[in-house]
């Protein structure tokens, strides 16, 4: 393998700045979740069916059935990798991609990635390179999530 | 979306930014993108906490002149410092393989007590000055060579950037178990002599 050695400089002063910025809210309605025990884990199967946007970022509805989650419950720490995938029109009428990843924790921590893709020639196409990150609070059935974005700005 | 602020502090992040005279230049962004802040009453704010920072020296960029511009831009080296993780990055380990849309690199950490870490790191790099970065095109291939795949990537102090991550970690059972179970979002800057990107990274809490 190839070494390699820092050079002189002083990098340790240099701790970059996020801020967070709200972008929007997810209200969503999914079915019933079935897990299946898989070599991968438990892969989760739960459509979603609805769902409502609302924020100074998007406005829009989730298109019903056009996908949902199907992350997966790791074996030993019963720790979610998440993955879900659907569609939302925008209030304007166009269609726009959401994709999460990220972690749901048996201790109630749910937070995910967000990635969309978004017409760049529209209103949303500050999406397609925005850092997006999410909190997600689950209801008692597990049949309703209330994701909220923020951009990191 | 893209504030006076956010200049700034990116700007202070590059080490004289403003300095150099692109203070003067007003952020821009597109005319039709929202501007956000702060959450309304009844949302709250979402907590970071600083984790650590990543600096990586590079010395070659190539880019495939394919539809997708696939690049490789090897991490040769680096260190890797602050409260929750100390080390280096293990030299050439991997790289920026960044395609079409934003970064891609994956390569490996190792912390102080030699656990080796992955890290895959996605995000996106937006020039706050408004402008496009041009694709060279390529020029027709003459039969029997090779063009020249070399590129340049100049720092924050010329070319002012908001270079925004989502990582995703895997590190080992043992006391940096938690790095894959945590959201992280982070922070590029780039610098130069010698050239190297500074990532700063928090845990989303």
């Amino acid at each position: 393998m190839r070494q390699f050695t820092p050079p002189p400089v002083t990098t340790k002063g240099n701790v970059g700045k996020v801020d967070m910025a709200y972008a929007f809210q997810l209200k969503a309605k999914f079915d019933p979740a079935k897990i299946e025990k898989t070599p991968r884990g438990g892969r989760i199967f739960q459509g979603i069916t609805s769902g409502t946007i609302s924020g100074p970022g998007l406005k829009g509805e989730v298109y019903p059935d056009s996908g949902g989650n199907h992350g997966l419950v790791r074996a030993d720490d019963q720790v979610e990798d998440v993955a879900a995938r659907f569609m939302v029109k925008a209030e304007n009428g166009e269609w726009l991609y959401f994709s999460h990843v990220g972690y749901r924790r048996p201790d109630g921590y749910f937070r995910i990635q967000a990635y969309f893709d978004a017409d760049s020639g529209g209103p949303y196409a500050y999406l397609n390179d925005a850092a997006m990150i999410g909190t997600a609070e689950v209801s008692a059935d597990g049949r309703e999530i209330t994701y909220t974005y923020y951009q990191a700005l | 979306m893209i504030d006076r602020r956010s200049l700034i502090a990116t700007g202070v992040a590059a080490g004289g930014l403003l300095a150099a005279g692109a203070g003067a230049q007003a952020p821009q962004r597109a005319p039709t993108d929202p501007v956000l802040g702060p959450p309304p009453p009844g949302i709250p704010p979402i907590k970071l906490n600083w984790a650590f920072c990543v600096s990586i020296f590079f010395n070659e960029r190539i880019r495939i002149q394919s539809d997708s511009g696939r690049v490789f831009v090897p991490a040769v080296g680096g260190e890797v410092w602050g409260p929750r993780l100390q080390g280096r990055v293990v030299p050439y380990s991997g790289a920026d393989y960044a395609g079409a849309h934003g970064l891609d690199a994956t390569y490996a950490l190792e912390a102080s007590d030699g656990a080796l870490i992955q890290i895959e790191n996605h995000g996106y790099m937006k020039r706050l000055d408004g402008k496009k970065t041009p694709r060279v095109p390529a020029p027709p291939r003459k039969p029997g060579t090779v063009p020249n795949q070399s590129f340049d990537a100049p720092p924050d102090s010329q070319v002012p950037l908001r270079m925004r991550l989502m990582p995703v970690f895997d590190a080992p059972d043992g006391p940096h178990a938690w790095m894959s179970r945590a959201v992280f979002v982070g922070h590029g800057g780039r610098y130069q002599n010698p050239d190297h990107t500074i990532f700063t990274y928090y845990e989303v809490l």
